[in-house]
């Protein structure tokens, strides 16, 4: 059976800064979420609760209807890469993957040795002399591994260069071909997972800003550029998302339904938009310079 | 490996787009085995549904097939299906907007026909 975590109505402060405003969301075993946001909006505290790292102010997080608190057997379902941040720096990483290997029962030891010489990883090296990279390497190499029914990726390509991203993200799209795990990303680095998440939620300021399969998502926005009176002319009655401008050139983003437009009025042309540049205007773009 | 970016089109159109060309230039011929949902997903970082959903779609369309437990292959007939195709979406497209803005324009049905011959035989295009 296909499992669910929900958190319900989860909230957080921080002194007087409400930093999680009853969130509430849904996983599913066997999709693929990433979850965005920008820094400070609330992504690394939602993990932490959920991991029961940090206490919460009111609601619950459940698996299958049952209250995840304190009950250890639950808590081996869900894996998150930042746990791993709490070993000693001088324990060796052949120390840590035989502590992970008995925390989850169905961590696959052999191919953890497998990825770890794909990425060049020595597990001979001791945790604390790590560079940021291999940091987040061995954290990533943890997760795939863990084969844990929820597996919580949080900045798996902090550091790591072109090649190693590029097997990162190879290796994440076969284990989801093979597995069930529900798998959560996230990460900045939005453009490179477009393709491989399957629905995007998005926190902004503390609350759930949208929660979307990321097709449909996209289909619903357009961009439209031209001369900026034109380009004004043309949004006045649309909802406009955002907008940019060099000079006379404009550019502005509508939410649309019916997605690109087939005919648009002389002078003016349309483009579908990717999660990105979607995610950059929907969470406010740049402050205005002038 | 990278599918050619396109923002308009959802990926799986994307990926449709891409292995029906790699058909047309004859990558995959007819009766052989195309990669697997598995590889391309793992190649195109794709999500495996997708992936999924595009060869179902070309399976619909009897550009595919599958074998049981071998594998998905090219049919027969499939490059020539997919020209049709595309020959019609190349009339809906091309033709019948050109056809309207023509007639906007005042350009009459022998000026047209004269206009697509010069463009036809347009050595800078030709030489792209």
């Amino acid at each position: 059976m296909m499992s669910k975590l929900t958190v319900n109505e989860v909230s957080k402060s921080f002194g007087k800064t409400l930093v999680l405003d009853k969130v509430s969301l849904e996983l599913e075993q066997g999709r693929c979420y990433g979850l965005l946001g920008r820094n400070g909006a609330g992504k690394s505290t939602l993990i932490n609760i959920i991991m029961q790292r940090t206490g919460k102010k009111g609601g619950s997080v459940l698996i299958d209807g049952k209250k995840i608190d304190n009950n250890d057997k639950l808590m081996s379902r869900i894996f998150c890469m930042n746990d791993s941040a709490i070993y000693p720096d001088d324990f060796r990483l052949k120390t840590v993957f035989g502590i992970t290997a008995s925390m989850y029962p169905g961590f696959d030891a052999q191919y953890a040795y497998h990825l770890a010489e794909l990425f060049g990883l020595d597990l001979k090296k001791r945790v604390g002399k790590l560079s940021t990279g291999y940091t987040t390497i061995y954290k990533v190499i943890l997760a795939l591994a863990s084969n844990a029914d929820f597996i919580f990726l949080d900045e798996p390509v902090l550091g790591i260069d072109v090649n190693q991203r590029e097997l990162f993200y190879k290796e994440l799209a076969r284990k989801m071909s093979v597995s069930d795990s529900c798998f959560v990303i996230s990460t900045h680095i939005i453009e490179e997972i477009q393709n491989l998440i399957d629905t995007v939620i998005l926190i902004h300021d503390g609350k759930i800003m949208l929660t979307e399969e990321t097709e449909t998502l996209v289909s619903k926005y357009f961009s439209v550029s031209g001369r900026a009176e034109l380009v004004d002319e043309y949004i006045k009655d649309k909802t406009v998302v955002g907008t940019e401008a060099m000079s006379v050139f404009k550019t502005a983003v509508i939410a649309s339904d019916g997605g690109v437009p087939d005919a648009l009025p002389e002078g003016l042309s349309a483009d579908g938009i990717n999660l990105q540049k979607l995610f950059y205007f929907l969470t406010g773009g740049v402050p205005d310079e002038s | 490996m990278e599918l050619p970016q396109e923002n308009e089109k959802p990926v799986y159109v994307q990926l449709a787009d891409w292995l029906e060309d790699e058909i047309l230039a004859g990558t995959f011929a007819e009766g052989s085995r195309i990669p697997s949902v598995s590889d391309i997903s793992v190649s195109f970082k794709i999500n495996h549904m997708t992936a999924l959903k595009t060869i179902g779609i070309l399976t619909e369309a009897g550009i595919v097939y599958k074998k049981h437990g071998i594998g998905m292959f090219v049919a027969e007939g499939a490059a020539e299906k997919i020209r049709t195709e595309r020959r019609n979406a190349f009339y809906n497209k091309y033709i019948v907007t050109a056809s309207a803005e023509a007639k906007k324009l005042g350009i009459k049905l022998p000026e047209l026909i004269e206009m697509a011959e010069r463009g036809y035989n347009d050595e800078q295009i030709n030489g792209k």
